[in-house]
Order: C-alpha cells, then structure tokens, then sequence
C-alpha cells in the first residue's frame, strides 16, 4: 500500500495539465453559474460608485492587454456597467503601462452599449483619451490640467470641441474627478502618493489575483476606496449588480467557474503530493 | 572621462531640481499672505486675513493657489480669484514654475525609450539576416510584424475602410488571441510546480500550506458553499479575508518598509552617482 502511496508524489506531469485542461474547460461547455460571497473590498468599491454625485466623473485607468484580459476585461466591464446604469460620466485612458489599454477598454464598451446600454452616446456618457506615457509626471498633469496631457482624444478630437465632446468642457483638472479606477494586471501604486495623497482624490484598483496582497494594506489604510482582486471581484461585482444568479452574464461571473475548479485541481494535486512524500517516508523509516 | 563626468552632472541637477521642487514652497512663505478672497482688480488683490483687509499690489512675480474644498491647492491665475474663495499669494520662488516643462521633458525622454528599443531591435535582426545566422528567416518575420503592426495600428479609431479591417485582423485575431495563450500558460505551470514543488517538510511549511489553502477555498464559491453551515468566523471566506486583510498585510509591511529604506539608498546612489558594478564603472 506504501509502496503505491508513494507514487503519487512522480504523477506525470501531463496528467496534471490534463487535469487542468479540463477543469477550466469543462465550464465552457456546460453552463454554470456559482453564487459567490462578496468581500468588503469589492462591496466598498460598488458602494462609492452609488454615492457619487451628479457633477463629478469617473476616471477609469485601463491599462491592460491580452496578457491580463482573464481577469481585467471582467473588471472594468462591471464597473462600466454600473457607470452607464447610473449615468455617471466616465473618462477612459491608459497610463504608462501598455498602449493597447484603451484598444481594449473600447472593445469592452462597444459590447455593453450593444447588447446593453444602446442609447448611450461617446463623447456625452463617455470619451476615451487614448496612451499617455510618462508614469508619476503624467499623473501629476492630470490632476493639475488634464488639457497639458492630452490635446486630442483617442479619436483626434480636440479636448475643446465643445460639439463633439461635451463632457470634456466640463472637466478641467482632478476636481472634476469623484474617482480615478485604475485597471491592469499590477497598477501603479503612484497614484496614491501623487493624487491622492497630494489632492484627496479617491483611488480604487482593479488587479490580478496573484498582485492583490500587495495593496490589501491600501484598504486597510483607507487610501483605496475599494479593490476588485482578480475574476473573484469581477464575480462579486457581478453580483452586486444583479441580485438575481440568472441575470448575471458578465466575464466575471463565466471565468469564476473554471477559477474555481481550477483551484480544486491544484488543491487535489498537492495534497496527492504530499500523500506520496509522506508514504515515501515512511517506507525509507 | 568627460562623458561621465558630463552624465554624472546632468543626473545630479535633474534630480536636485525635482528635491528642491519638493521640498522648497511654490511662494516665499514670509512674503506669502493666505486669507479670503474680498475682491480683485486689474491691479490690487484684496484678502481678509486673521480678520484685517490686506491689499496686494499685482506684480508679474506675484503667483496664487486657490485651496479646494479637500484643502489641496490649486494653481490659479490671479484675475481667476472670486470673492469667498479661500486662497494664499505670493512672489513665486520660480522653481514650481517650470515642473509642467520638465514633467513634459521626462515624459518625452521616457517615449524615446520606445524609438531605441525599436532601433535596437531593428540593428539586432538585420544583423542576422545580413550574416544569414541560424533561423535568419525569423528576424525577417520580425520586420514583417512590425510593419504590418504599424500599418494596422493607423486604423485605431477609424469608422471604416481597410485600415480598420488591418486594424482588426492584426488586433483581434493576432494579438488578442496570441497573447492571451502565452499567459495562459501559466495556470498549466503552475499546477505542476505547486505539485511536485509544495511538501510539508517543516511546521513552517504546514502553516504556508493551511494558509494557502484556506486562501484558494475562500477565493471561490465552492470555499463558500463546503463551509456555509458554520459560524461565520469558521468560513472559509471570512478566513481568507483575515489572513490576506491582516497577517499578509502586516508581512507585506515590513517588507516594503525595508524595501523602501533600501530604495532611498539606491536612489541616492544612483543620484550622486555612485553605483558601481554594470556598464557604471565602464569608461563611455
């Protein structure tokens, strides 16, 4: 019996990756939805969009790509969800980490104005300001005059062009600014020195699961409004959103399913490990 | 020797300035008055401080910040002043001035990165394919890549067109699927490295293995659903939240607080530059 035990710790490892393979795709196949558990720091996020006020807007930093997309495409299409249904006004850019950011942000918006919010209107309920490099440095000119960032949109009009961008005459510099949400696979922890803690502005995250213990101490100190950690916080946004499992159809709420047997996998897989190193040892003993 | 010296200089000024910005206020403080706004006009600005009337003549020197309602300040010009508002002005010590033009100067800089890396790139395949150096073909798909990717890269944004097609063609059904393959691979290696890697060989490892677990658990609906019928502090969420909520918090803490420590030694190193070792100690 020891004997066999043992060889649980020399598994192939293509089964592993077998194993894996179907636990993630077995979901796609037959539908499923899990009910989920929301945590404070997703709950804090959704429950200061509630409350923003009707002259403010949101900015919603989107820098992520096809690397990340797992776990932020979820992210910002919750949040966007929210910003329509409530009509707040959003700003869409992409701070130093990748140009592609808003590429994909616009993807996420064109399928939700589709299928979703059809009535509303770009440069009215949202304008897309494109890349923008330069870290910190750029930061710090959004919050004192965003028009010394950016000249034009991702669409080459002018930031003045009342006609087209009506939103933007209303918004000057980081006053105008209820909330910056930035979106990538690790977001720059400058803006919490550089905006919030230089002009109050609130800040909240959207990251990958794996970067998430980095800035749970930001919540605890109250210099993140809120965070959403991975597909989980995309999932428990969801379902902020929709009380009703049924209703609810965002990436978030399809990808937690093969996160979670995923996780079971990986779960099994160790704990077979160790079965067969600890039969090992006992054999040698 | 003199290219050094000269990049040693150019280093340590840039960075003094951003200290002194930093450090030194935007207004001389003991010529700086803040108080209420009464009135202005073309020539005199009148603010009420500690509950007198000062008026101020308006010279080109003179600077002011608007304080917002959180109290962080807001550069204004004078004439944008009104009444009621809460404001400090002053004779500029000038430093403040310019950092809209060196933010601009670094973040140009930082985009010249970009234009190197493609030119270091460019140097690196025509070398290969020039010398005919093994998989040559594979520097020529470089340039393929990157001229399609620039062309494609023109249709970001447009309505229509052909450019828009490229745009599509290269962006959703290249990059976007490509990409997220390659990091997709991470779940496979990481299934297996945490399987032939993680062994309780020690108490330490059984307490790293317990809290990894309950993390996992407690990040999906299953972890919800095995432990739902216990007191809620026996959940597998709730558990999750304490371990990442506080004991990863306060680890996490100490690390960047040595981190930090240690950056600010870097950093003054790489200022004053002192760093040895890499290309710091070569002659340029």
């Amino acid at each position: 019996m020891a004997e066999w035990l043992s060889k649980l710790q020399t598994i192939d490892r293509r089964w592993i990756y077998l194993s894996i393979w179907i636990a993630c795709a077995l979901p796609f196949v037959v539908n499923i939805k899990l009910p989920v558990y929301v945590s404070p720091e997703t709950r804090r996020l959704y429950d200061f969009i509630e409350q923003c006020p009707p002259d403010k807007v949101v900015m919603v930093d989107s820098a992520w790509d096809a690397g990340s997309q797992g776990e932020n495409w979820g992210q910002v299409e919750v949040v966007f969800e929210h910003l329509f249904r409530k009509r707040i006004p959003f700003i869409v850019t992409a701070v130093e980490v990748t140009p592609l950011g808003p590429q994909f942000a616009d993807k996420v918006i064109e399928k939700l104005v589709r299928e979703k919010f059809p009535d509303r209107k770009y440069g009215v309920d949202w304008v897309n300001l494109g890349y923008t490099k330069g870290g910190w440095q750029a930061m710090q000119q959004i919050a004192k005059d965003i028009r010394q960032q950016y000249r034009k949109d991702s669409r080459g009009y002018s930031l003045d062009d009342a006609e087209k961008l009506p939103l933007m005459q209303r918004v000057r510099n980081i006053e105008d600014i209820y909330l910056i949400y930035s979106v990538t696979y690790s977001p720059l922890e400058d803006w919490i020195p550089f905006v919030h803690g230089m002009y109050g502005t609130p800040i909240a995250f959207g990251c990958a699961g794996i970067q998430s213990t980095t800035y749970y101490r930001y919540l605890l100190s109250r210099q993140l409004v809120g965070m959403l950690v991975g597909v989980r916080g995309a999932a428990e946004y969801d379902a902020l959103l929709h009380p009703d499992l049924r209703d609810r159809n965002s990436m978030g709420t399809k990808l937690i399913v093969p996160q979670a047997f995923g996780h079971l996998v990986i779960i099994v897989a160790v704990v077979l490990g160790n079965v067969g190193y600890f039969a090992a040892r006992r054999r040698r003993s | 020797m003199t290219k050094r010296r000269f990049i040693a200089l150019v280093t340590f000024l840039a960075g003094l300035y951003y200290f002194l910005e930093f450090v030194v206020p935007p207004t001389v403080p003991w010529r700086t008055l803040r108080g209420e706004v009464v009135s202005v006009s073309d020539t005199t600005l009148t603010l009420l401080v500690d509950g007198a009337e000062r008026q101020v003549t308006l010279l080109p020197n003179l600077i002011a910040y608007r304080e917002r309602p959180n109290g962080a300040p807001e550069r204004v010009e004078i004439q944008q002043l009104r009444p009621g508002d809460r404001a400090s002005v002053g004779p500029s010590t000038y430093l403040s001035d310019y950092i809209t033009s060196v933010n601009n100067f670094f973040i140009v800089l930082g985009s010249m990165a970009w234009g190197m890396g493609l030119i270091s790139l460019a140097m690196v395949h025509s070398g290969n394919i020039r010398r005919r150096r093994p998989e040559w073909y594979g520097s020529v798909l470089f340039f393929i890549a990157v001229a399609g990717g620039m062309v494609a890269g023109l249709g970001y944004g447009r309505e229509s067109g052909w450019l828009k097609e490229a745009n599509d063609v290269v962006f959703n059904y290249l990059l976007r699927p490509m990409s997220s393959t390659v990091f997709s691979l991470l779940a496979f290696h990481m299934a297996t490295a945490s399987y032939r890697a993680f062994r309780i060989k020690s108490g330490e490892a059984a307490l790293m293995m317990a809290s990894a677990f309950v993390v996992m658990l407690g990040q999906i609906p299953i972890g919800m659903w095995l432990t739902h019928g216990l007191p809620s502090f026996l959940q597998l969420p709730v558990m999750a939240q304490w371990v990442l909520y506080i004991a990863n918090s306060a680890a996490v803490r100490g690390m960047w607080f040595g981190m930090m420590v240690g950056a600010i030694a870097v950093g003054l190193r790489f200022w004053l530059s002192l760093e040895r070792g890499a290309f710091f100690d070569r002659e340029l």
